[in-house]
């Protein structure tokens, strides 16, 4: 180890500040637990002067033990006072700086500075590098210079690059971003899921629910429910959720996206968005294999889209890390899209339909469930069972949306290769496009399930070491699933294809 | 790929000379040249089917366990829920240890070619894979208890991609070894990292 001080320096000094902030925000279920335990026995006050004195002396052993330092070819991290850590990255396996700064790091004129080395594997808390935080001017230059070496790899896009827009930090910006775009955030779910974390969060609370369930009141109203009060109670509370669930995504969409910017600087395309907590990341377009364009119903339906990159090196199922446009309309998704991936012809070649096997099993699957229902009631009903009339009255709609849903999934199917890029769209609720360099394509699978072989289609999955790690073309005829395999990626050679003649 | 006539989309093109750098003719969308996959070549070990079969009634000896014990304990031998459990546990146990290993038996095959690794695995559900050679990260061989017995091993090759790896079940322990550093020597050839 070297001595001390050697190149190693401290976080910024502030940080003091911050961290006992935000460890008492994170300790704050506890901190109602101890006022409310605490009036019991001994009263709240010493219990709380006891923690707070914790958390102040943690934040700051936190500070005096972390050091980092940025070598020639590492940059480590020293943390920890009892199990000292030190976590060292060799700095050409640095892949992605992201750079972060909440409400109060922006007061303070802090920011975080979050190291990504496109680990695959969900990362553990303990194998991140992050500098929490520094001040705020020194990080851009900083991330600069761990890029660097980025600088000189091979890029994918072809295009020439752009002269006089290669220094980061300058570039054209082809986000476009407008706060009009709000229109579009409650028409995905992000409200509702809003509503559901904090119901969970009062389910936790155990006396609460308690409470609620249990009431006299709830079962003696259930009792004396007619078909009419019951419906006009699930509607207002339908009304209600759907109020609220577009209050809170619209106050998501704001405080998460506003400001949002996409900056093209040749290299690298520069996100940075949030209104609140500040995000800025580099997305590196040596690493940059294709978009997904989604589009979940209600937001296509209002004529919206949602545009992500699929980048070799981040995390699986990190949706945000690869962001590329917000809920936005389809027209300007559409041109961000033909702006990164430097082809505009992508974003409207047509897709090749499936075939008319695959709205067949659509329709299975989507009409069996309904089936299976009427069947149950039907059995029931010739038991002697007594059916209330309102179930056999659902039916109807639901087949009729089954059977929507099956012909909106099918229509939504569809593929096709150009040059270099392999198109899949799938999905009607959660409907989406995936445009896929075909040099990102490192294995194929063909998955064909015993109905699928008896209807002649297979799912073809493009195995790639970006985005998803797979990206699938559903329920192709079979003939084709091994023309599309063969067309996207000839150089695999051809020991296993044989052309029909 | 042999006709060539340029796509309609290409005609909006005005884009400042970035698209201009892909030169290849522009294929018309989801017209391609009829292709029919040839199968992989190997079948796994003789042995194969019989390490299905015993897999299947070592897993299987446990529900019927449990249903011996269900019996005998509640006297549950004439009940209803009794009979329909044990109904289903022969029908999925006889099904498993008596069908499901020739039927797999039909479809297993694989092949290490110059240039790709290719299975075909699966009984109900078939799937093929197809990994490059070039892109080999990892080559692992597995083997149970129940493999060492029969002298088999499974070959397993990864790539870096999450979409999960190629598995070449049931091989002969000299013929995996073959396979392995066969695997190992070609991608020990590559450059660059596979991704």
């Amino acid at each position: 180890m070297t001595a001390p001080n050697d190149g190693w320096e401290r976080l910024d000094a502030r940080m003091l500040l911050i961290h006992p902030f935000a460890t008492a925000v994170k300790l704050l279920p506890a901190l109602i637990g101890v006022v409310i335990l605490g009036s019991r026995s001994t009263g709240p006050v010493p219990m709380l002067l006891l923690v707070v004195a914790v958390v102040l002396i943690g934040g700051a052993l936190r500070w005096l033990t972390t050091r980092y330092r940025v070598g020639q070819d590492n940059i480590e991290l020293k943390t920890g006072l009892v199990q000292r850590k030190l976590l060292s990255i060799p700095r050409n396996r640095v892949r992605s700086v992201d750079i972060e700064a909440g409400p109060l790091h922006r007061l303070l004129g802090l920011a975080v500075l979050k190291i990504g080395t496109g680990q695959t594997e969900t990362a553990t808390s303990s194998s991140k590098f992050e500098l929490n935080a520094l001040r705020a001017s020194t990080v851009p230059a900083l991330r600069t210079a761990l890029l660097a070496h980025t600088e000189h790899a091979p890029a994918l896009e072809s295009g020439p690059p752009r002269e006089g827009a290669r220094a980061a930090g300058t570039g054209t910006e082809i986000g476009g971003w407008s706060a009009s775009w709000v229109r579009y955030a409650p028409l995905s779910a992000s409200g509702l899921i809003a509503i559901a974390a904090v119901f969970a969060f009062l389910m936790q609370f155990g006396a609460v629910t308690e409470r609620l369930f249990s009431s006299d009141v709830l079962a003696d109203e259930a009792g004396s429910l007619t078909i009419a009060t019951g419906a006009l109670i699930v509607t207002g509370i339908a009304a209600a959720l759907l109020v609220a669930s577009s209050v809170l995504a619209v106050a998501q969409y704001l405080i998460v996206y506003g400001a949002f910017t996409l900056v093209d600087s040749g290299r690298v395309l520069h996100v940075s968005h949030g209104l609140l907590t500040k995000r800025q990341r580099a997305l590196d377009r040596a690493r940059l294999r294709g978009t997904t364009l989604h589009q979940p119903l209600a937001l296509r339906l209002a004529g919206g889209a949602k545009l992500s990159a699929i980048m070799t090196g981040s995390k699986v199922g990190d949706a945000t890390s690869s962001l590329l446009l917000p809920q936005a309309p389809l027209r300007q998704a559409h041109q961000v899209m033909g702006a990164v991936l430097h082809d505009r012809t992508l974003v409207t070649v047509p897709l090749r339909r499936h075939p008319r096997a695959a709205l067949r099993r659509r329709f299975v699957r989507a009409l069996w469930p309904v089936a299976a229902l009427a069947a149950t009631l039907s059995i029931l009903t010739l038991r002697g069972t007594t059916v209330p009339t309102w179930s056999w009255l659902l039916l109807a709609p639901l087949a009729v949306a089954g059977a929507a849903l099956a012909v909106d999934r099918y229509r939504g199917l569809g593929h096709a290769t150009t040059h270099g890029w392999l198109i899949t769209s799938q999905g009607s609720l959660l409907r989406r496009r995936d445009t896929l360099a075909t040099d990102g394509v490192i294995g194929w699978t063909v998955r064909q399930t015993f109905f699928q072989r008896r209807a002649g289609l297979a799912t073809l999955i493009a195995a790639t070491p970006a985005g998803n790690g797979a990206y699938q073309v559903v329920d192709l005829a079979a003939d084709d699933a091994w023309a599309l395999a063969q067309a996207v990626t000839s150089r695999f050679g051809n020991t296993w294809v044989r052309a029909a003649c | 790929m042999s006709s060539a006539h340029s796509a309609g989309a290409a005609g909006q093109d005005g884009d400042d000379g970035a698209a201009g750098d892909f030169a290849a003719p522009a294929r018309p969308p989801g017209i391609l040249a009829p292709v029919v996959m040839a199968e992989p070549t190997n079948y796994p070990s003789a042995k194969a089917r019989l390490l299905w079969t015993i897999g299947a009634a070592l897993f299987w000896a446990f529900p019927v366990a449990g249903l011996l014990v269900w019996g005998f304990v509640a006297s549950a031998w004439s009940t209803w829920p009794f009979q329909a459990a044990a109904a289903a546990v022969v029908v999925f146990a006889a099904t498993n240890i008596a069908v499901v290993p020739a039927w797999r038996w039909r479809v297993h095959r694989w092949e290490v070619g110059a240039e790709a690794v290719y299975t075909r695995t699966g009984w109900f559900t078939q799937e093929r894979r197809i990994a490059p050679i070039t892109r080999i990260q990892t080559v692992d061989t597995a083997r149970g208890p129940l493999d060492r017995m029969l002298g088999l091993s499974t070959v397993t090759v990864t790539t870096a991609s999450a979409a999960g790896p190629v598995t070449i079940h049931a091989l002969d322990q000299a013929v995996a070894d073959q396979v392995v550093a066969e695997l190992t020597a070609i991608a020990a050839r590559n450059k660059g990292d596979a991704t």
